[in-house]
């Protein structure tokens, strides 16, 4: 009878070792769709070379709540309707404890439906459109700047240089639209006219008709919204047609392919920025750093988009003192930090990103500088861009 | 509006898609193949041009000779591994053939060089003044390429006993290989003929345009508008039909925006292919 009762405990006991004593070894799990393949993949790779860069050097501090990080990542194939079905499945088949967002707004804002819906986390990292975090859910927490910031350097660089006209010449696509109406929004009641306001379709390659405009109805500030591929040919158009505007920007002068690939052509264009590894935030040299020792290359923006998500969780999980989902959602509904992209600070109603600046950068010798706003200078700005045959 | 620099830069445009279309039409006009992978074959080239010039530092004509060659090399291949085993079979056959080639190749380009962006920075840069309009040195190049190039394929095929035998192996075939051509080989060289223009073509817009490995998917559609409207296998009517079509896009996006005057070339293509479906100077299709 005692021995009956003595192997029952010993059964109960090994039955229970693993969930009482193995908790703290048993990794927190994080969910990513990571668009692995198709036309985002680009970008989602050095997303996620931060993040993992991050999960590193967390787990060197003692991971979330004194678990080891683990990230499960499926490929969305850059297709939304897939990144919803992989976060499905991470939240129900492998019971992920929370999720990050995949890089791109079309992937996050379907993905980030099925966390909600769920009630799991997520940290929307990568999802830079407003409209992601306007629809009031509550489980989803922007750390990714989000899109409207591109144009925060506008309107002081346009009062500083006294910028009288605008040619606004976008692709056509969400964040343009976004980023667009953010401009004409903060430059209205101002005295400045929008000469060219225009829309071109994907796979455009020609500028000559806008060009044409420009020429004509010369623009003092000419305003591109456009992927890296259009800003290079927009600077090469510009040169082969001998024209300038005094004052140019475009978000595609930020990537690192528009410098090697316009060479000389791309001096003295201002791009608009969302982080740059010269940046002097708090804890950037350290994080350039070591993403430099780890990857080789400096980290772009969509890395910092990576490193700043995790960094944001990992705070939240500690002031929350545990990764239960309530706990640290409410911790996230207030936090407040600094980040390598500067400041982590959401909207109280919608948690979209509001703490993260727009910057405004200049290629000058081949590099970019950074000439606003004024606190993060590394150069003085070189304006009015001069004439192609006075450089 | 300023009329002579927008019809300027609508002809150099057209210039480029013309050279774009050489390829492609060769191969359809003598092969009745429809080349997907042609755009893929132009980006790869593209590519190379600036690892050539940028990587290794070498002068671009070394591009302008190597690059062409290469592609006429995996022409051939394309041409042994691929194209030969379903020859006979239906059109769509070769349509799908290619179409999954170009898949491969994009991906295979990705690899290669990465998904970014590249260039060749100060190679065919900057503009001339020709009677007060500024003229893109760059698309000037490649306008009297387009012109040379089909002016060339034109003689070759219309001229020489290599272009008799081209057209009577895409006009009768069966009557060609009872006069004792060699359809196999001429089919062949014809490919890899087409695939060389493709590459030439690539090494040309490579000055001119960003370089990525999707760059054949952005220009395509124009190549494939500018044979469409232009006729098939039509080497006149190809330099007339891009000329026009560029002229169109340039002037269209002037007057009504850039997403209007993208439409207008579509609506050409569409009324071309209602009133007229064998294209402007075509010669017609048989299927």
């Amino acid at each position: 009878m005692i021995w009956r009762f003595v192997l029952a405990a010993a059964v109960t006991v090994a039955a229970l070792a693993p969930a009482a004593f193995g908790n703290a070894a048993e990794p927190v799990r994080i969910g990513v769709a990571l668009s692995q393949t198709g036309n985002l993949a680009d970008s989602a790779g050095p997303y996620f070379k931060g993040l993992d860069l991050w999960r590193e050097q967390a787990n060197a501090r003692g991971g979330l709540a004194g678990r080891p990080i683990e990230f499960v990542v499926y490929d969305d194939r850059s297709d939304p309707a897939t990144a919803a079905r992989l976060y499905e499945k991470l939240i129900t088949n492998d019971k992920v404890n929370l999720v990050m967002s995949s890089l791109g707004s079309a992937t996050a804002a379907t993905g980030s439906a099925v966390a909600e819906k769920h009630k799991v986390i997520m940290i929307n990292g990568g999802g830079a459109a407003e409209a992601i975090q306007q629809r009031g859910f509550k489980y989803v927490f922007q750390t990714a700047a989000r899109i409207s910031s591109y144009a925060d350097g506008i309107v002081p660089i346009s009062g500083k240089y006294h910028v009288k006209s605008i040619a606004l010449v976008s692709r056509d696509y969400a964040a343009a639209r976004d980023i667009s109406k953010a401009i004409k929004e903060s430059l209205s009641g101002k005295d400045v006219k929008v000469v060219i306001d225009e829309y071109f379709p994907a796979g455009t390659a020609d500028f000559s008709s806008q060009i044409a405009k420009g020429q004509q109805l010369q623009p003092d500030l000419w305003i591109g919204l456009l992927y890296p591929s259009e800003a290079i040919e927009t600077v090469r158009q510009f040169h082969s047609m001998n024209y300038m505007p005094k004052f140019f920007i475009a978000n595609g002068v930020s990537q690192e392919d528009f410098i090697t690939s316009a060479g000389k052509d791309a001096e003295y264009a201002l791009g608009m920025s969302l982080y740059e590894p010269s940046l002097p935030s708090g804890g950037n040299k350290e994080f350039v750093k070591t993403y430099r020792d780890k990857y080789g290359v400096d980290p772009g923006y969509y890395a910092a988009f990576g490193f700043v998500a995790g960094t944001v969780l990992e705070a939240a999980v500690k002031k929350a003192g545990s990764i239960d989902t309530e706990k640290v959602r409410e911790v996230l509904t207030t936090l407040k930090l600094g980040t390598v992209m500067g400041k982590h600070e959401v909207d109280p109603t919608t948690y979209m990103q509001i703490g993260v600046r727009g910057l405004v950068v200049q290629v000058q010798n081949g590099k970019r500088e950074v000439i606003w706003p004024e606190e993060y200078k590394t150069a003085e700005p070189k304006l009015p861009i001069p004439a192609w045959d006075k450089r | 509006m300023p009329v002579a620099d927008l019809l300027i830069g609508g002809i150099l445009l057209g210039g480029v898609y013309a050279l774009m279309a050489c390829g492609l039409n060769l191969i359809f006009g003598v092969m009745r193949v429809i080349n997907f992978a042609d755009g893929d074959i132009l980006a790869i080239a593209a590519l190379s041009t600036v690892s050539i010039a940028v990587g290794f530092k070498l002068p671009f004509w070394v591009a302008i000779l190597v690059v062409p060659l290469g592609c006429a090399v995996f022409g051939v291949l394309i041409h042994l591994l691929i194209l030969r085993r379903i020859e006979g079979a239906p059109m769509i056959m070769s349509l799908l053939a290619t179409y999954a080639l170009s898949t491969i190749l994009v991906n295979v380009a990705i690899l290669i060089w990465g998904g970014g962006y590249s260039g060749l920075p100060g190679v065919l840069s900057g503009s001339l003044r020709v009677l007060g309009v500024n003229v893109s040195i760059s698309r000037l190049v490649s306008f009297a390429c387009a012109i040379g190039v089909s002016l060339a394929v034109w003689w070759l095929l219309e001229f020489t006993r290599f272009g008799r035998a081209v057209r009577s192996v895409s006009r009768a075939p069966e009557l060609a290989s009872i006069s004792g051509i060699a359809i196999e080989r001429i089919r062949l060289m014809t490919f890899a003929l087409g695939t060389a223009m493709a590459g030439f073509a690539g090494v040309l817009v490579a000055p001119a345009f960003a370089v990525d490995p999707q760059l054949g998917s952005r220009f395509i559609v124009k190549a494939f508008a500018v044979i469409i409207v232009g006729g098939m296998g039509s080497y006149p009517g190809a330099i007339a039909a891009a000329l026009l079509l560029g002229v169109i896009e340039v002037v269209g996006s002037y007057l009504a925006g850039a997403v209007i005057g993208s439409a207008f070339l579509f609506l050409l293509m569409l009324a071309v292919l209602l009133v007229r479906p064998r294209g402007l100077l075509g010669a017609g299709m048989r299927v």
